[in-house]
């Protein structure tokens, strides 16, 4: 055994071994790897759903379209508030029956991989969607086109089936990003780990976690190259975790901060939280087909026993924006004279007892989130109010929307993503009896109804469109298929070192302009 | 375990043959986990199909992505296809990331590798000078923290002490990162908590051996013969009391390989745990296949290393 002891500054040579203590310290201080500091990589954290997938013939979720939108691009592109603009196409014009769509697309702008941005590159990507052997899930946004024609090197046409006002909105969606043919057919896999597009970055490599991936500026970018340098985009699977990445900068910004997150990184100086309205709209689904939910009101009932603002207060913390119907306020069709049934036990009860319930047990289906759960459980309790129990049946993700596209629930929770800011893909893909089965999980079928969201989509004057689009609504929160539970908003931890961020209500990426200090 | 002691055969020769009939003795265990893997993908609620779709696809392009997966195909058939690749060296393509099932499992394999041994080092490292000075000291109050350290590796779950760790020694004292896997400073805190529990194990085990083996008539003669304590102890007494720690610790090497879920999650590491996690999930059938064949393949590795090692540590023992 040694016995002099350097250790302890208490000893004789307490103060050179202090000294020496003090050294070795920051010695291996120094040692450490300088956790922030790489000034031109925007270090972005994601805490959703991990990332599948950047092809967009592939992707079936909203976080992997937000992020494709960092390499690569469509033709047109929603503003702050919902309206489409140029992208890679500068311009448009429909024929006067309404069944063809002209686009003057961008000169000068090349892939990633060196070719050229042209018409048939939008009719390659546009056919390679559409094509069954590749079963792109994003193809039924597109199903109405009958066919794309390269007219010239920068024109292109689309021929849809019928009148389709809401075409252009449409386009805003990642299943119509722009891919390079060339890379595609040397390598269509490799579309999933390296999509290449016209993008501000260039994807380097999803990795092969596929909830990570590192992208590098594109010199050539026809906007002008981007801000930073590089981005890396990490998916972190654990709210804590995700947390303490922010708070211990290792991350720049954090996606979809988790709303229990959010007073901890609220309390950290150098941390902002901003949020933003999101495209997505929260619900609570009657199964419609199964009694006495087949009732109107008794769904009615339940949408007046169900408090949606104390739902907002005690569980999303503030942070959702309450409307009646599906469609928020950021996007193409939002009537705000619509009123949702609105919290009333009393009215409840009256209802309740006119459709001759009693002793109503719910069987209520939720996947296992906490926050959700949570929510269930003050469902539960303003029920009981009214006498009415509710069975919460928790289960795991893959399950949950594959029982409630069966039917196997009497009411479930769940969210719906809009990426184009138009109402029209809720108002024909959530409600009508042809889906039923498969995205309408409610299975509300109503012949009434059908007609107001078919002739919405042909109607091509935005105001009586509008209009339009109202009726239909109308027509829905007076049957109360949903519990209007209003719309997320995007919650983003953002380190104050990074300047230009601001949410995209679709929370894609448009970050050309972002610089870090 | 099907070793026994036996003659004089030249151990390198016999090691070899032992090793190869152990890891094909193996193959029908590694058929059927395949097999159960699939059925159990299979059965439990929810659609692959309707998972790489998505929640939003009409039924059109449900069936279409049905068949483009081949799961329109009865399930034998699948199975067989399953086999048909395997037997080529095959493990198919994952649903979701349309990547080789083979590179997605060799990309993370060496992230819970390295984290597996480090736990282990760690485990081993600490665990059995732990379990010796338990035992020298045994009954005593070295015992005492010994045992009560123990039981905290063995109860404190790996979440809380993760977010513990990262807590003081990320956020607050910024010596370490909070996730990843790229440095050996990334390795310090996951691989210690990952360590706990078979540390706990080993320092247990060791004590409990080295106790009983300081009782045995060999140590009392060795002490007897006026050998010094030291060497009695280390070289009499806990050479033959490892025997059942080398168990514990190889054994557990398996676990510590894919079954580090929590770990590399709360540190957001992305090894064959999550991938394997992950899969299920998604539903992604190659890739839950293939990615418990290879957890139980090294489940098997580890056993025939244990065996081996039994050999080195005490050369009575001889394989047959």
């Amino acid at each position: 055994m040694n016995r002099r002891d350097n250790s302890t500054p208490t000893g004789h040579h307490g103060f050179r071994s202090f000294g020496r203590l003090v050294l070795l310290v920051v010695a291996v201080l120094l040692m450490l790897p300088v956790a922030a500091a790489q000034s031109n990589t925007l270090r972005i954290g994601y805490a959703a759903t991990p990332l599948n997938t950047l092809d967009p013939h592939r992707a079936s979720s909203m976080t992997d379209g937000n992020f494709m939108s960092l390499a690569l691009e469509t033709l047109v592109l929603l503003d702050a508030d919902g309206s489409p603009i140029p992208h890679l196409a500068t311009s448009w014009s429909v024929s006067d029956d309404s069944l063809t769509w002209t686009f003057q697309l961008r000169e000068g702008v090349t892939f990633h991989d060196g070719t050229l941005f042209n018409a048939e590159a939008v009719k390659f990507s546009f056919e390679r969607l559409l094509d069954p052997s590749i079963g792109a899930p994003a193809r039924s946004e597109f199903i109405v086109i009958s066919e794309v024609e390269a007219v010239d090197e920068h024109t292109v046409r689309f021929h849809t089936l019928e009148p389709y006002a809401p075409f252009i909105a449409s386009l805003a969606h990642y299943g119509g990003n722009i891919v390079s043919p060339t890379a595609v057919q040397a390598d269509p896999d490799g579309s999933s780990v390296r999509p290449v597009g016209t993008g501000p970055f260039v994807v380097e490599q999803l990795s092969s976690s596929q909830a990570s991936a590192t992208l590098a500026r594109f010199d050539d970018y026809w906007g002008g190259s981007a801000g930073i340098e590089r981005v890396t985009v990490r998916h972190f699977p654990e709210e804590a975790g995700a947390t303490a990445a922010l708070l211990a900068n290792e991350v720049d910004l954090m996606f979809r901060l988790p709303v229990s997150q959010v007073p901890v990184v609220d309390s950290v100086p150098n941390v902002n939280v901003l949020t933003a309205p999101a495209f997505t709209t929260m619900y609570l689904g009657f199964n419609t087909a199964k009694a006495p939910f087949d009732d109107p009101r008794v769904r009615l009932a339940l949408s007046h026993a169900i408090d949606v603002e104390a739902i907002h207060r005690d569980v999303l913390r503030g942070s959702a924006i309450a409307h009646a119907g599906p469609i928020g306020p950021s996007m193409f069709g939002y009537d705000p004279n619509l009123t949702a049934p609105g919290y009333d036990p009393e009215r409840a009860r009256e209802l309740l007892a006119e459709a001759g319930v009693e002793d109503l047990t719910i069987h209520y289906m939720v996947w296992d989130v906490s926050d959700l759960v949570r929510m269930a459980e003050l469902i539960q309790s303003q029920l009981a109010q009214v006498g009415v129990t509710l069975d919460i049946d928790v289960w795991e993700f893959s399950g949950f929307i594959g029982a409630t596209a069966e039917g196997e629930m009497d009411m479930y929770y769940l969210t719906w993503s809009n990426s184009t800011g138009d109402a029209d893909i809720a108002l024909s893909s959530q409600f009508t009896c042809e889906q039923v089965g498969s995205r309408n999980r409610s299975r509300y079928c109503s012949e009434e109804y059908d007609a107001l969201a078919v002739a919405q989509r042909s109607e091509m004057a935005p105001e009586a469109r509008a209009a339009k689009i109202s009726d239909a609504l109308q027509h829905l929160v007076a049957d109360a298929p949903w519990v209007w539970l209003g719309s997320q908003e995007w919650i983003v931890g953002v380190n104050e070192s990074v300047e230009g961020y601001e949410i995209h209500p679709s929370g894609n990426f448009y970050i050309k302009d972002v610089t870090k200090r | 375990m099907a070793f026994l002691v036996a003659g004089y055969e030249r151990q390198g020769a016999t090691t070899i043959t032992f090793v190869l009939r152990r890891l094909v003795g193996a193959l029908p265990l590694l058929l059927g986990i395949t097999l159960i893997a699939f059925l159990i993908v299979h059965f439990i609620p929810g659609d692959p199909a309707q998972v790489v779709a998505g929640p939003d696809a009409d039924a059109a392009t449900l069936e279409l992505v049905r068949t483009n997966l081949g799961l329109d195909r009865p399930l034998h058939e699948q199975y067989a296809i399953f086999l048909g690749r395997l037997v080529q060296g095959e493990l198919g393509t994952s649903f979701q990331s349309r990547q080789t099932v083979l590179s997605e499992i060799l990309e993370r394999y060496p992230r819970s590798l390295l984290l597996a041994v480090a736990a282990l080092v760690i485990a081993i490292g600490v665990g059995i000078p732990l379990g010796v000075a338990a035992a020298l000291k045994h009954g005593g109050w070295g015992d005492t923290f010994v045992s009560m350290l123990a039981v905290a590796g063995l109860s404190i779950p790996n979440f809380w002490l993760a977010l513990m760790l990262i807590y003081f020694f990320s956020v607050q004292l910024k010596l370490f990162p909070t996730f990843g896997l790229e440095s050996w400073k990334h390795l310090v805190l996951p691989a210690l908590t990952l360590s706990t529990y078979t540390l706990a194990l080993v320092a247990r085990m060791t004590r409990s051996s080295l106790v009983e083996a300081l009782n045995q008539d060999y140590t009392r003669t060795a002490r007897a013969k006026g050998l010094r304590p030291l060497v009695v102890t280390y070289k009499h007494a806990l050479k033959n009391g490892l025997i059942p720690t080398i168990t514990v610790a190889g054994l557990s090497l398996g676990n510590l390989i894919g079954g580090a879920v929590v770990v590399e999650t709360v540190f957001n590491i992305n090894g064959l745990g999550r991938l394997t996690l992950q899969a299920v999930l998604a539903r992604d059938v190659p890739l839950v296949q293939g990615s418990l064949l290879f957890i139980a393949l090294n489940f098997v590795v580890a056993n025939v290393l244990v065996d081996v090692l039994y050999g080195l540590v005490n050369p009575k023992i001889r394989f047959s």
